[in-house]
């Protein structure tokens, strides 16, 4: 039977459009608009999921996206939220956290058996015995969770954007579209977003049995309409605060960024349930739930329902039901005093009768637990907060609106840092102290009545212009409401329990009294001890409840208890919003082209993509890096070396900063020349190195390696910000590229190029020159990272790959290979050069790397002098040297990091190690303790499956080893 | 200008082999990416172009202000902002004592102050070989809130401001300009990101209908 009401104004649904879909394999139809609870509750459909832990049936509850009772898939999402997402033509849905399907859900039997299953009691019962962990873990680990994840699921990209904006309002009920409205008048860009799929929040369901409230919203629309500089955004919830007012807005395409100059919360409030027996079951649910349903969806929420009400809203739901045709049983108000008053009189009038001083004590399911068969009504003793069962009746119905209270979504306030009160007028807690540029208006801030609901809007909107500076007169604040618009204690004790505080988590009154029993008695650890609020729902609708009884218990105010951490983002996001379109910034050398032709293999290196190596077909990655370090040992080889870091130090103060920044000497250090530099951090650590090319009295040219390039420029900008010194600073690392020719046959590849002279006198080791080649200006320096023999060429970027060619053209004859970062490491390592970052640690200071030689102690000072010659005079524990195994060592192979252990205990670990076929042996740098690092000593390295390898401390000069 | 020398920087985001190749201002670049008048309606969406053929020259240093005063050229008075002089040519200055000067197409003015004598003490030639981008279309804001944090829209920005933010990650110098009618935004960046910056744009601008096209719409060459 339809549960559909006849069309009406307001409605959200599209009649002349039908939708098929299909649920747990039955066909439904709905219409365009229709969520997909609302078209399924229309064709009588109430029990749409199960709860996570009792497997209970469960239907609407807040109908807002706020609760997790229908959560669905179609076989590729999951978790689908269908209170509010709209149902499409051939949907073919099931509800998740079922096993067999939700009505005869195998899972239920756990029902029967939730008094063996209190909260905590995997905490206590499956931690011994310890092997049987495990088991239970399997079993828990299988029954948690709500949908199962599709791993296959496509990527879906969700945009993320930045915007900007005077004024941000979150909310577009009547407050926020007041708030909008009054900041929009200024002509100053405003947004204004609503997490539901049409703005107008309570104004469009809230009716109370007049068109108050929908005049009003067609009237505050059509004023925010008529502002082209305010933007409205629906279907948007802000999901958490950041400071400097940056609130990411959610939508379903994506992530908005929003940063606002102010900031207004009209976030309204989420409306809380009473707990009772039962309160559960489908056909149970929250007054504005029923009233979403009649005014969003002409959708009867039932027949013939009672009003459970701690507050005046209560009356409103109930005059809206008999405005739509339902029978409303009874009214039962909590409250004593209710009867007596005009909104009982009202309904009176309509021949409701209000039942005051009273308690829903129980709801009593029908056969299958999928509804409401009647309800047990007894009086209820405030003081005692008992139901007084003696005189308990019982009321036929298929329904119940529950209207206990509201809390305040107050989540990006308390993320703002807003200092809260709780207000005994309202009894919620509202903002005390807001922090500067962020406002609050509505029932947020404790105001209900419509018109104060406008008014307080106008105020903050008037105290965010004068925020952002305008001269906006201050409009006189709105008084929290004087009625209690939340009852104190909403609670009804049961023996049988089933009265949920938590309908994520199935937590029961019983759960909270035996938490604080146990010691868990402060807001925090009973949260984490009985997992409220800790739900999809983050606590919408449990956390007030679970505040005020602990309160009780506690016998404290509820101010005392205090409220949970909130922490962004407060609504559930799914991965794919957070990771959005995804950066990866990496930088290309102008010869990468060139590389791939050749058959690199790219790594990434810092920023960087370099070529690994140069895929040879048929030749293992080992014996491809083997071939091409064999070319630069016995030929020539090239490598792109672009991704180095240069810099450029000018001025007449250039020599004096570099004593001061490096360890070394340069003020002496002759043009044309290069020198070592090592860079320290001030407490002695080493930092980089690389080297110091001198180019003019008043210009050196620095080089370094790959990773720390844009670090160490940062340090050197950091420092002269201090000194001051007569220099400019310039970062050339893009301008230049740089390739290395290496090798025996170096010399003779490049002679023919370039237009000066290559001899050993004309271009010693650790020199540079300004040369050409083919009128292409380059840099040509004198190396010996990777072997005796190495020209290093820096080229203007846009003519790299020119150069590139001629010097591949004219090595070809000789052998040239070009090689990449793998052999260069093996290269370096067989030239004996430790590398920071490689064979170094973060705490790692020269004299354990041998490097005295680099240190100028008799400078007035460098970075990290002082700390230096503090370590200097402590004994080192550990130093780095050099290592072979064994000659024809064929056992396993140990790899960096591996432990260096004598007698059991650990010694230092491996750094660097490989094969080298040039010397025949695998070698290595390893930290070894002092007294065991003199040559020949010996030193055992335990490799991955614990066997213990021989090494031998060897010269770092390996290639002298040269078989 | 030795013409086979010289490539974009970019060239590594066309390899694919798509669109015509040429030689502008000595330099190897993609003239054209696809027909004329699918270009023209990229332009009017979301068009991105690779102006890198453009010349350029730095200096810094605490007279380089004066040092360009004397070699003619017109500087900004503020800092982090930008002038055209009558030729075409840009002059940004970065920060307060750095300059970055991009040629007009047919200008020489970075080949002639490349020529002058820059030895003079609190001056440093800074050599810039940047991946220089053209960005235009009714859909640009839509590229620039994906790629950037801060507000680029024209009411935030002057109309002579120089801003150095982060593109999708990447450092970048950017300035609007508005040119024979229409609103530009030129984007300058390290020229090793240059690749990674245009497909990231390139795919942006392909989503809204725009996409890659040859400089020739922006300029006249």
């Amino acid at each position: 039977m339809s549960a559909r009401l006849a069309k009406q104004k307001g409605e959200w649904i599209n009649r002349s459009t039908a939708v098929k879909f299909s649920f747990e394999g039955k066909e439904f139809s709905g219409f365009e608009g229709d969520s997909i609870t609302s078209a399924l509750w229309a064709s009588g459909e109430q029990v749409i999921g199960r709860s996570f832990k009792y497997h209970r049936p469960r239907g609407i509850l807040s109908f807002a996206n706020h609760d997790v009772n229908i959560m669905l898939t179609d076989g590729m999402d999951t978790n689908i939220r269908g209170d509010v997402v709209p149902v499409r033509n051939g949907m073919a849905l099931e509800a998740v956290n079922t096993d067999g399907g939700v009505k005869k859900d195998k899972n239920r039997f756990i029902d029967s058996i939730s008094p063996l299953l209190p909260v905590g009691f995997y905490y206590k019962a499956f931690h011994t015995p310890r092997k049987l962990f495990p088991f239970w873990e399997n079993i828990i680990r299988k029954a948690a969770g709500l949908g199962v994840v599709n791993f296959n699921y496509p990527r879906i990209l969700k945009r993320k954007k930045h915007r900007h904006c005077d004024v941000l309002v979150i909310g577009a009920g009547a407050s926020g579209l007041s708030a909008a409205y009054e900041a929009g008048k200024s002509g100053l860009r405003v947004m204004l977003v609503d997490e539901n799929l049409q703005i107008g929040g309570s104004l469009g369901f809230d009716w109370g049995g007049t068109q108050e409230a929908a005049n009003l919203l067609k009237d505050l629309l059509a004023k925010v309409e008529s502002l082209p500089n305010v933007e409205v955004i629906a279907a948007a919830y802000a999901a958490g605060y950041y400071p400097d007012h940056l609130i990411p807005v959610v939508t379903a395409d994506g992530m908005i960024k929003v940063r606002a100059n102010a900031v207004i919360m009209a976030s309204g409030a989420f409306e809380q349930p009473p707990v009772f027996r039962n309160n559960d079951i489908p056909g149970v649910m929250l007054g504005s739930a029923a009233q979403r349903l009649l005014h969003r969806y002409s959708v009867k929420p039932f027949s013939n329902g009672v009003v459970f009400t701690a507050n005046d809203y209560g009356y409103r739901v109930a005059q809206d039901l008999l405005e739509a045709g339902i029978k409303v049983a009874a009214v039962v108000d909590l409250r004593s005093d209710a009867k007596d008053g005009p909104l009982a009189a009202q309904l009176a009038r309509r021949g409701v009768k209000t039942i005051s001083g009273s308690c829903i004590y129980e709801v009593q399911p029908n056969a299958g637990k999928t509804g409401v068969k009647s309800v047990t009504v007894a009086e209820y003793d405030e003081k005692l907060n008992e139901a007084l069962t003696r005189s308990k009746v019982t009321i036929d119905c298929d329904g119940v609106a529950m209207c206990a209270g509201w809390a305040p979504a107050a989540n990006l306030l308390y993320q703002a840092g807003t200092a809260m009160r709780y207000d005994y007028g309202v009894h919620q807690f509202v903002p005390n102290k807001l922090p500067a540029g962020i406002f609050a208006a509505g029932r947020v801030n404790g105001v209900y009545a419509l018109e104060q609901k406008v008014q307080d809007g106008a105020r903050a909107a008037s105290l965010a212009l004068r925020h952002i500076g305008l001269g906006t007169p201050e409009l006189s604040s709105v008084s929290p409401s004087n009625t209690a618009q939340s009852h104190e204690y909403p609670v009804v004790p049961h023996p049988k329990g089933k009265n949920f505080v938590d309908f994520d988590e199935d937590i029961q009154v019983k759960d909270f009294i035996n938490a604080a029993k146990e010691g868990f008695d402060n807001i925090e650890l009973m949260k984490r001890f009985t997992t409220v609020g800790m739900g999809p729902s983050q606590g919408k609708h449990s956390n007030m409840n679970a505040i005020r009884i602990l309160a009780r218990v506690r016998g404290v105010p509820v101010e005392q208890i205090g409220t949970t951490t909130s922490r962004p983002f407060f609504h559930p996001t799914p991965i794919g919003h957070l990771g959005g379109r995804g950066f990866h910034p990496h930088r290309l050398t102008p010869l990468h082209d060139m590389n791939h032709k050749l058959g690199a293999v790219f790594t990434d290196v810092g920023a960087w993509k370099r070529a690994a190596y140069y895929q040879v077909p048929g030749l293992s990655l080992a014996d491809t890096v083997l071939a091409e370090v064999e070319a630069v040992r016995t030929k020539a080889g090239i490598i792109d070396s672009s991704s180095f870091g240069k810099i450029e130090v000018h001025g007449p103060d250039a020599a004096l900063f570099l004593e001061r920044f490096f360890t070394g000497s340069y003020s002496v250090q002759p043009v044309g020349s290069s020198r070592y530099t090592m860079l320290l951090d001030e407490s002695g650590v080493v930092i980089d190195d690389g080297l110091a090319h001198r180019l003019a009295d008043d210009l050196f040219y620095l080089s370094s390696g790959t990773s720390n390039a844009a670090a160490v420029y940062r340090e050197m900008q950091r420092w002269q910000q201090m000194w001051q010194l007569d220099i400019g600073l310039v970062n050339v690392t893009g301008s230049y590229a740089a390739i290395n020719i290496a090798g025996p046959l170096a010399r003779q590849v490049l002679s023919g190029l370039v237009n000066v002279s290559l001899d050993e006198s004309a271009m010693p080791a650790q020199s540079i020159c300004e040369a050409e080649i083919a009128g292409v200006p380059v840099r040509l320096i004198r190396v010996v990272f990777v072997s005796d023999t190495t020209y290093e060429l820096h080229i203007p970027t846009p003519q790299a790959a020119f150069v590139w060619e001629r010097v591949m053209g004219a090595g070809h004859a000789l052998g040239l290979k070009p090689f990449g970062t793998d052999a260069q490491r093996l290269l370096r390592l067989e030239m004996g050069h430790a590398m920071p970052g490689i064979d170094t640690d973060g705490l790692t200071n020269p004299y354990e790397i041998g490097a005295d030689h680099a240190l100028s102690l008799d400078k007035p000072d460098f970075i990290g002098k002082r700390s230096l010659q503090i370590i200097a005079k402590r004994p080192l524990k550990k130093i780095l040297v050099a290592f072979a195994l064994d000659a024809g060592y064929a056992g396993e192979m140990p790899f960096e990091c591996n432990l260096v252990i004598r007698d059991g205990e650990i010694e230092g670990r491996v750094t660097s190690i490989a094969y080298s076929r040039t010397v025949g042996r695998v070698i290595g740098f390893a930290y070894v303790a002092p007294d065991h690092s003199a040559l020949e000593s010996r030193f055992q390295i335990r490799a991955d499956s614990g066997a213990l390898v021989s090494a031998t401390v060897v010269s770092s000069h390996f290639i002298a080893m040269q078989k | 200008m030795q013409t086979d020398k010289f490539i974009t920087p970019i060239a590594h985001a066309f390899s694919a082999g798509l669109g015509s190749w040429g030689v502008i201002n000595g330099m190897q670049v993609v003239t054209q990416f696809v027909d004329k008048d699918v270009e023209e309606i990229r332009k009017e969406l979301l068009g991105i172009a690779d102006a890198s053929f453009l010349g350029k020259f730095g200096v810094k240093g605490r007279h380089a202000a004066q040092w360009l005063q004397d070699q003619g050229v017109d500087i900004p008075t503020q800092s982090n902002s930008w002038v055209a002089d009558a030729d075409g040519n840009l002059v940004l200055r970065l920060g307060g004592s750095e300059f970055l000067i991009e040629d007009a197409p047919d200008g020489n003015l970075c080949e002639k102050l490349l020529k002058a004598d820059a030895k003079r003490a609190g001056v440093y030639l800074v050599p810039h070989v940047e991946a220089s981008l053209v960005l235009s279309g009714s859909a640009v804001q839509e590229l620039l809130v994906e790629v950037c944090s801060i507000d680029l829209t024209r009411a935030a920005l002057g109309t002579q401001e120089v801003i150095m933010t982060q593109f999708a990650g990447v450092s970048v110098v950017l300035i609007h300009q508005d040119l024979e009618g229409e609103a530009r935004y030129r984007v300058w960046c390290d020229s090793s990101y240059g690749p990674y910056l245009w497909e990231f744009m390139a795919g942006i601008a392909s989503e809204h209908s725009g996409g890659p096209i040859g400089v020739g719409n922006y300029f006249s060459l």
